[in-house]
């Protein structure tokens, strides 16, 4: 009956369709999974109701809970040696800022003023981490706390020592962070000292740097010095720092610098994040 | 050889775990990452069919995409994998050997099994790698990570295959 296809699809009779179905339907199953596969794909980020893997996540999270449990607990000894370290960073930078307080004792500004109120207002959960990946091109991390401790997407998500990434999905009591490690990521970043700011993204390979699109021509800066979030978003308050410069390039179009930064957070070596809760007071975002 | 159905689900379950708490957390100089759960796919017998080989490689796809936050993308590349291993087995396995033999390196011999191997996993980390890229935006990464997960599980596989106890 086979021979009843003509080329060009056409089909003679009913015969000849269920057969020419029954010869391709492996091809036909091929299609249909790979686009299911595809779909999820590119719904992950934009369709917040990616429901199968929020529904996965209560159990997948808990698995990793588990794991984590006892990942933690063989590596306690590595992390009293962090902690120590850190406070003995803490304490020389306290030291160095105390100087600096001295030299600088002035009138603080208007604008001032109502960043550092706002930067005491914002309010963080702490999380642990329970699953990270670095080695895709888009990297997402789990965390252990959802939206029974008060979490939504569209948070930012920072570690002791500097920016992780933006909470993209959220389920009762896992969430799954969107890294800064992750082509679809985009912050919004300003040079310390000064308010030229442009976005920071990564672009694969190296996990310790990103690139900072966008600085005009005219932006004075060097080698070494600080990037920090610029606070436009609302999703990070101002003045978290990123990292510092490395590299100069000039963009693509040669209308703008690109920088590359190492990145402050070894996000490769990440354990306990905190979550910044957005507050109601949106004026910073219009 | 035969293989029990707790046999064989017990074989996946194990891979799918190594992969999850084992394998995915090795990252070679930010490149290399052994992608294992391929191997599933070596094992499904000769007269398996095609369309219950993809529904088995989607449905383990799922559940490793699942574990790593990998939307789709080990799914897609699963399912292509075992389209492609039905006729490539039946290529090479010989003319009498029986419907529901499971490919090693007895069926097929050791050299042909090993050229076996690498085909499947060809295939599964090309397309991996092309899902997780999406867009051929820096063809030299991709080559670089293709190329060096390749080579990294290709000798895990090997391993792990040499320490399979050999049943006859």
């Amino acid at each position: 009956m086979s021979s009843l296809i003509r080329p060009g699809w056409g089909f003679t009779d009913m015969q000849g369709f269920v057969d020419w179905i029954r010869k391709y339907s492996h091809w036909l199953v091929l299609v249909l999974l790979e686009s299911i596969s595809l779909v999820l794909l590119i719904s992950f980020n934009n369709y917040q109701g990616s429901v199968w893997f929020a529904g996965a996540n209560r159990i997948v999270g808990q698995v990793h809970e588990w794991q984590q449990d006892v990942f933690s607990y063989l590596s306690l000894g590595k992390v009293n040696k962090q902690l120590a370290d850190r406070n003995l960073l803490l304490e020389q930078e306290i030291e160095v800022l105390r100087r600096e307080l001295n030299v600088l004792k002035h009138d603080s500004t208007f604008t001032e003023r109502t960043l550092a109120a706002k930067l005491q207002k914002a309010q963080t959960i702490p999380a642990k981490v329970i699953y990270n990946s670095i080695t895709l091109r888009d990297n997402y991390i789990t965390i252990n706390k959802g939206s029974a401790d008060g979490i939504e997407t569209k948070m930012g998500v920072v570690c002791g020592t500097g920016l992780v990434g933006i909470v993209s999905h959220v389920t009762a009591h896992y969430s799954i962070v969107m890294s800064v490690l992750n082509s679809k990521s985009r912050i919004s970043c300003r040079l310390r000292g000064s308010n030229y700011f442009g976005y920071l993204h990564w672009q694969g390979g190296n996990v310790l740097t990103a690139v900072l699109d966008d600085i005009p021509r005219h932006a004075d800066f060097q080698l070494g010095d600080a990037v920090e979030t610029s606070g436009f978003s609302n999703v990070f308050p101002p003045g978290i720092f990123v990292g510092r410069i490395i590299k100069i390039n000039d963009s693509k179009d040669g209308l703008s610098y690109q920088l590359i930064v190492q990145l402050s957070a070894d996000l490769a070596n990440i354990h306990d994040v905190s979550v910044i809760l957005k507050d109601d007071d949106t004026d910073i975002a219009s | 050889m035969i293989q029990t159905l707790p046999h064989r689900i017990g074989l996946i379950l194990l891979i799918i775990f190594l992969q999850i708490f084992v394998f995915n957390k090795i990252c070679l100089g930010g490149y290399a990452v052994p992608l294992m759960g391929v191997m599933i796919l070596f094992h499904i017998p000769v007269n398996a069919g095609r369309i219950s080989a993809m529904l088995l490689a989607f449905m383990v796809g799922l559940l490793l995409d699942a574990f790593s936050n990998t939307p789709g993308i080990s799914a897609g590349a699963m399912v292509v994998a075992s389209f492609v291993q039905q006729p490539l087995l039946h290529g090479m396995a010989p003319k009498d050997s029986l419907e529901d033999s499971v490919p090693n390196k007895e069926l097929l011999g050791k050299y042909k099994y090993f050229f076996y191997m690498a085909i499947l996993m060809a295939v599964h980390h090309g397309i991996y790698f092309l899902l997780d890229a999406f867009t051929f935006f820096n063809p030299i990464t991709l080559l670089l990570r293709f190329v060096s997960s390749y080579a990294l599980s290709m000798l895990f596989a090997y391993l792990l295959e040499m320490f399979r106890k050999p049943k006859a």
